[in-house]
């Protein structure tokens, strides 16, 4: 099993980067750097043409944080120059000089650190022969194709990541390595003027072996495909829904991650600071967002400020209970960083952002759940979602909706499906969980139209109410 | 220098049949604001090398492969050869159809920076960065709504693209950005808009036009009432809705979408009808000025030209990279970032005196390019009928454009878009309202 170890760039720039931190510590209250060298490649088989090329969450550089009278500047570079305290502290004064009479943050803490963490996969990805990674996209991308003559066009992707980080303070020393795969297989189906898209996905803390899950999923995705082909329009209305893991992880994210990530506190943009203690969902809700507690795609040791990562209890019984921070958020409420600060990469801002978001399983099953339900949906595939933090709307965007009525499914499908409410009345909703538990990670996460991290969600079959159009 | 260093690496290692370098190098400028006050400031430089390397295999037809590398300025000598080398045998086994990479004659259209980025141009982004927070908060606090947050980006990005083939291709480009959240009421019943665009000329009157019609819209939502039925009402898009509307055309006419087999429609087709709607008239171009995705070539230093992809309602030729130009057997073009759409016969006013749902704003508006599905959750909209305007919020908009083919309505104004400069609104008549509550 090989072992993922750290980054050799990492490694070689340490002693260059502690020189800077010791040269510039006397001239701020504080300072820091978080060094990244993320490798990854992409593989991709189409109809016509196989694909690959190094990933686009591919990064290498540098990140410097100072403090001084409480304001906090930022400098990121991708070069190690010769005089590389001379021109980060350059930088960082000049931002100083900016922010003249800017908002201030408690002292940034510098506790003593040191850790490390470097994963491991079965089969490593970046010793793998590309052909041989092409080949099993193209195996799994024909299954697709050839299912039928309405299958126009059916695509495999997979894309590797090697992440590596180190973080370093005067007080601190933190590393981490580790792999994330994730893989696609998509499938566009045409009869007449119309055209139907699906997918199904793969992911997690995994290498190569990713791709012995994709042959498998060709035949039910072609089906899927057709079916949709026949899918209608829904009539618009509320109904009874029962969300598969992967809408119920979405709702999740949506609903109450994003409305809890405490830099929405701080511009006092989040409704949910003012329901910290009360009830916002059924109480049979268990809510939780955390980098430990669960292996997968949003899973560290430390965030991108140099905190050591936690799982957070969001909702407890149906009352919310906490938010996820990034540091300067948490400085400024008074409240202990949870690990949360993660940046899209070295040269980005690090925001409050989840990680691994799901709602914990219940004890029904699935058949009892549907057997339930007098009329309404059983949906699946997600397909987008937007959050609504100041007023607690929701938009999850699934491409499936499956009628139930009197208890069974019915065989018709309606597509695609916008699913709306007010999020207190959704989650107050649920009456039902699943004994299931599935967390996807195959996504990311943007945080308005940007800023995209890697992150899991899920969670078992939920069932509530929402509106559908 | 590292451009050099890499072709050494890639002429050492002996196995590319071709190649293509692009460095880019970048700096930029980031505010943060809370309120009015500067919470926090980043600086960005960074330069990145992607190399593309082609290999040929021996043989009739004659195939390629292609792997591209993300290189960075840090990567010593070792390190570019075994990027090098596992590119190239990642390229190796391919067996694409044989495509071109443009040589030195290819086309060079004027790049004129000045006329592009105005003032912009030959500063430094900090210097930009006052006057820009200037104009965005000009109408900040008008009648009750203010902006609660609002990040400021700008950067000035060099491009330099050379090719095995002699290709020497350079030019400068500024991309600004900016997101704000507005906001108005207080208490409970405080509601907010968020609100961005993409921006790359110091046009103050523009940017602060953007956040005063947005503080007027979160004043509007504050009093709007839940969305009521809407049944046979068309949906009237404007702005960067209008312009999601009009890329499903665009996404049409693209030639990886006609190689892929997954647009809607092929050369000669009719993308329009007799629906009674605007005949579409689309022009693929590589720079709108205002338009940060503006850029004289395409990723392959191809020239980008503007080309007429869909006159008189009818699709005649597709933007697209070489490639798969090359593969289908058409003229090349190069892939445009950017279009241009005809504008319609009836005035925005004529548009507006239709009965209709106006659609304001989405949680996350979307058009799918392959199916044609739209749709998102209504922030906010107004339901017009005659001279009542009556703004409404929640519920959903939801439709298909086939179901819309050739009866789409286009106002006769212009605007610059995100993506184009189109018509200012669009009324698309069939959709479904689900009412809110």
């Amino acid at each position: 099993m090989p072992n993922c170890t750290g980054s050799p760039f990492l490694k070689a720039s340490e002693p260059a980067l502690a020189k800077t931190l010791a040269s510039l510590k006397a001239r701020y209250d504080y300072i820091s750097v978080l060094g990244t060298d993320s490798f990854g490649s992409n593989f991709a088989a189409t109809p016509g043409e196989r694909r690959a090329g190094d990933s686009a969450w591919v990064e290498r550089g540098f990140t410097f944080r100072a403090q001084k009278g409480g304001v906090v500047v930022e400098h990121s570079l991708n070069a190690l120059p010769d005089n590389l305290a001379t021109a980060v502290g350059a930088a960082l004064d000049a931002a100083f000089a900016t922010l003249v009479g800017a908002r201030t943050v408690p002292p940034i803490p510098d506790e003593p650190a040191k850790a490390d963490r470097f994963g491991s996969c079965a089969k490593d990805p970046f010793a793998a022969d590309p052909d041989n990674v092409l080949d099993v996209l193209a195996g799994a991308r024909k299954a697709v194709q050839d299912a039928s003559p309405d299958i126009v066009y059916a695509a495999a992707r997979a894309e590797f990541m090697r992440v590596s980080k180190l973080f370093l303070s005067p007080n601190r020393r933190l590393e981490q390595a580790f792999i994330w795969s994730q893989a696609y297989l998509v499938a566009v189906a045409k009869r007449g003027d119309k055209t139907k898209e699906t997918y199904q996905s793969l992911s997690g803390l995994k290498g190569l072996e990713l791709l012995d899950e994709l042959g498998p999923l060709a035949p039910a995705l072609a089906a899927e495909a057709l079916e949709l082909l026949d899918s209608g329009s829904i009539e618009p209305g509320e109904y009874e829904v029962i969300m598969d893991p992967d809408v119920t992880g979405t709702l999740a994210h949506e609903a109450f991650g994003h409305g809890v990530e405490m830099d929405m506190f701080v511009k006092e943009r989040a409704l949910a600071a003012s329901y910290v203690g009360k009830p916002v969902a059924s109480p049979i809700v268990q809510m939780f967002d955390g980098a430990s507690g669960q292996e997968h795609c949003g899973s560290y040791l430390f965030d991108d400020e140099g905190r050591l990562a936690t799982r957070t209890q969001i909702i407890k019984d149906g009352i919310l209970v906490a938010g996820i921070s990034d540091l300067q958020s948490a400085l400024r409420l008074g409240t202990a960083p949870t690990g949360n600060g993660r940046r899209q990469a070295y040269d980005h801002k690090a925001y409050a952002r989840m990680t691994n978001t799901y709602i914990a399983p219940g004890s029904s099953t699935k058949e009892e759940m549907l057997a339930s339900v007098k009329y309404g949906y059983l949906l699946e595939k997600m397909n987008s979602g937007m959050e609504d933090p100041k007023n607690w709307g929701i938009q999850l965007v699934v491409l499936i909706g499956r009628e139930i009525r009197d208890g069974k499914l019915t065989g018709r499908v309606v597509s695609p499906v916008v699913c709306s409410g007010y999020v207190p009345e959704v989650l107050s909703n649920i009456s039902m969980l699943s004994k299931d538990f599935e967390l996807s990670g195959s996504g990311y996460c943007g945080k308005g139209y940007k800023e995209y991290v890697k992150v899991s969600a899920g969670g078992p079959y939920v069932k509530t109410t929402m509106r559908l159009g | 220098m590292m451009i050099d260093r890499i072709i050494r690496a890639v002429q050492a290692n002996g196995k590319a049949s071709d190649w293509r370098l692009t460095e880019t190098v970048k700096r930029g400028a980031e505010w943060y604001l809370v309120g009015k006050d500067l919470d926090t400031a980043r600086s960005v430089e960074s330069t990145l090398y992607s190399l593309v390397l082609y290999v040929d295999a021996p043989g009739e037809p004659k195939t390629r492969g292609a792997y591209t590398l993300n290189l960075h300025p840090t990567a010593d000598e070792p390190e570019l050869a075994a990027a090098v080398d596992r590119a190239v045998r990642a390229a190796s086994g391919m067996r694409n159809p044989w495509y071109p990479i443009p040589g030195p004659d290819s086309p060079q259209p004027a790049w004129n920076e000045a006329e592009l980025y105005g003032a912009f141009a030959g500063s430094e982004p900090e210097a930009a960065m006052a006057g820009l927070k200037a104009a965005l908060y000009r109408h900040d606090g008008q009648d009750g709504a203010r902006v609660n947050s609002l990040e400021i980006f700008l950067s000035r990005v060099r491009t330099r693209i050379v090719n095995s083939r002699g290709l020497d291709r350079s030019y400068t480009s500024w991309k600004g950005y900016t997101e704000f959240i507005v906001n108005a009421g207080s208490g409970q019943s405080e509601v907010e808009l968020f609100v961005d665009l993409e921006f790359s000329s110091p046009d103050a009157d523009r940017l602060a036009t953007a956040v005063g019609d947005s503080l007027a819209q979160a004043r509007d939502r504050l009093a709007a009432v839940p969305t009521p039925s809407c049944e046979g009402l068309p949906v009237l898009f404007r702005g960067k809705l209008a312009a999601q509307i009009y890329a499903y055309w665009f996404e049409a006419a693209q030639a990886q979408a006609a190689f892929d087999k997954v647009s809607p429609f092929a050369l000669g087709d009719e993308v329009g009808g007799p629906g009674g709607g605007d005949v579409v008239r689309l022009t693929a171009t590589g720079a709108i000025p205002g338009n940060p995705r503006s850029s004289p070539y395409d990723a392959d230093g191809f020239g980008l030209k503007p080309v007429e992809c869909i006159a008189d309602g009818k699709l005649l030729r597709l933007s697209g990279a070489l490639k798969y130009a090359s593969y289908l057997g058409l003229e090349p073009a190069g892939e445009h970032p950017l279009f241009v759409l005809g504008a319609g016969a009836k005035s925005l006013a004529e548009l507006q005196a239709m009965p209709h749902l106006e659609a304001a704003s989405f949680s996350d508006f979307f058009v799918e390019p392959t199916t044609g599905d739209f749709g998102g959750e209504l922030r906010l909209g107004y339901r017009v009928e005659g001279k009542k305007r009556v703004a409404v919020t929640g519920g959903s908009v939801t439709g298909r454009l086939p179901d819309n083919r050739g009866r789409i309505l286009l106002s006769r104004e212009l605007e610059t878009h995100d993506l184009c400069r189109g018509p200012a609104a669009c009324l698309v008549p069939s959709a479904t309202v689900a009412k809110a509550g």
